[in-house]
């Protein structure tokens, strides 16, 4: 059965049909070891552009369901969990151990212009809105955790509406808005607290604490940014990857 | 009079202008003004940026005249009581050249909401655009904004507009 690529969504067609050719691997149609079609077939049959099916195939072979042969042809995985640490992961919100023992509580939820250094991290031009976040997570009423996000308006202008109070953005992104994620990349560095997000922990200015930088990709577009300021308490954060079965 | 336009046939979006939160300073707001408007070259005259809180609420507008007044050192400023003689006003050992420079630097790091006009006259989409005319005229509004329902902030209404829409009426045949 051939799927079909929806041109009405405004999903980028070249994830709709990572999408299609994943299931393809993930059913079995596509068996272990099997070489797949070339890319003007795949063009063929979906009626895409070989840039279309270029970017699908490259993202596959990134997460191992495919890989490339020299001279050969690309072919499905035998073990589609590849060498190194590529492994499947869960998208959440945060990554702490217990998220049961935190309350959430929106600070700010309004636009900005990402002038400075944050143009470049988001990867839009500074003249571009941004939805800007702030969320505090206490943990037995003492803040913990304060996490600023950024999304680019043209990626989901309905986020100001929404409520994430009691969901997450990732959640949202994926489920209602069909914006599919497709990596996330963390960097970790110790940080000294600023005045104004001093003020918020109630503590002194210049405290250490750690900064996680969360960016969210769906293809190679930055969907969020988040910044997880931690201040030291007896909470850890925390990032669980998990191997798939198959 | 004015064919009966309303403000919703006159407005222009909110995101033809630039957003930033209160708390940025007025070096930020000026990097935005040089980003949105003065590289893109998109000149939507006049040139001003909108002031929200942290519940996305319209707090006030920003012009360029605003941000240089921010940053102007304090001993351009007119006195308090202008009981001083008119060519006095300024200073008069000024040296222009030094203008704006370190004093400036450090007021540039307060924030927009000490130097911001607030937003206090709106309009609703339904209005008439003599109403708009009327508020921008009186209270010397550059940009005047479009509250729906007495809450959602929905667009900014411009003096070209305005003058386009009224002026018709004035130089029909």
């Amino acid at each position: 059965m051939v799927e079909l690529i929806s041109r009405d969504e405004h999903e980028k067609l070249y994830l709709q049909l990572f999408e299609i050719l994943k299931r393809k691997i993930e059913s079995g149609e596509w068996a272990s070891g099997m070489q797949i079609p070339t890319e003007e077939q795949l063009c063929k049959m979906f009626n895409v552009s070989r840039a279309t099916v270029r970017n699908a195939v490259l993202e596959l072979v990134r997460q191992g369901y495919l890989v490339r042969q020299q001279g050969k042809g690309t072919f499905v995985s035998r073990n589609f969990i590849s060498e190194g640490l590529i492994m499947t992961s869960v998208f959440k919100k945060l990554w702490v151990e217990d998220e049961s023992i935190f309350s959430k509580e929106v600070v700010a939820k309004t636009v900005m212009m990402p002038v400075g250094g944050l143009s470049e991290e988001l990867g839009v031009h500074e003249s571009r809105h941004v939805i800007y976040l702030k969320i505090l997570w206490r943990s037995n009423k003492e803040p913990s955790i304060l996490q600023e996000s950024f999304v680019p308006f043209n990626i989901c202008p309905q986020l100001l509406e929404e409520d994430i109070e009691t969901q997450s953005i990732i959640d949202l992104f994926d489920k209602k808005y069909s914006i599919k994620i497709t990596k996330v990349h963390n960097f970790f560095e110790l940080f000294s607290l600023n005045k104004e997000l001093a003020q918020s922990f109630q503590i002194a200015e210049g405290s250490p604490v750690i900064l996680m930088t969360q960016k969210v990709f769906s293809g190679d577009t930055v969907v969020l940014l988040n910044k997880f300021y931690k201040k030291s308490d007896s909470n850890k954060l925390f990032i669980a990857f998990q191997r798939k079965a198959l | 009079m004015s064919d009966g336009k309303t403000v919703k046939d006159v407005m222009l979006g909110i995101f033809e202008y630039p957003h930033i939160p209160y708390w940025f300073s007025i070096e930020q707001a000026i990097k935005v003004v040089k980003a949105s408007f003065i590289q893109t070259q998109k000149h939507t005259d006049p040139l001003a940026v909108l002031v929200f809180d942290e519940k996305y609420n319209l707090l006030g507008t920003v012009t360029l005249k605003d941000l240089l007044r921010g940053i102007e050192p304090s001993f351009l400023k007119p006195p308090a009581k202008a009981q001083l003689p008119e060519e006095e006003k300024t200073g008069l050992a000024v040296v222009w050249d030094s203008l704006f420079s370190q004093e400036s630097k450090k007021l540039a790091q307060k924030p927009v909401s000490e130097i911001m006009v607030s937003a206090k006259h709106f309009v609703e989409p339904g209005d008439p655009v003599t109403k708009a005319a009327y508020l921008m005229i009186h209270y010397d509004l550059p940009v005047l904004p479009v509250i729906e329902d007495k809450k959602k902030f929905v667009g900014i209404v411009r003096m070209v507009e305005v003058f386009d829409t009224i002026s018709e009426e004035i130089i029909k045949e």
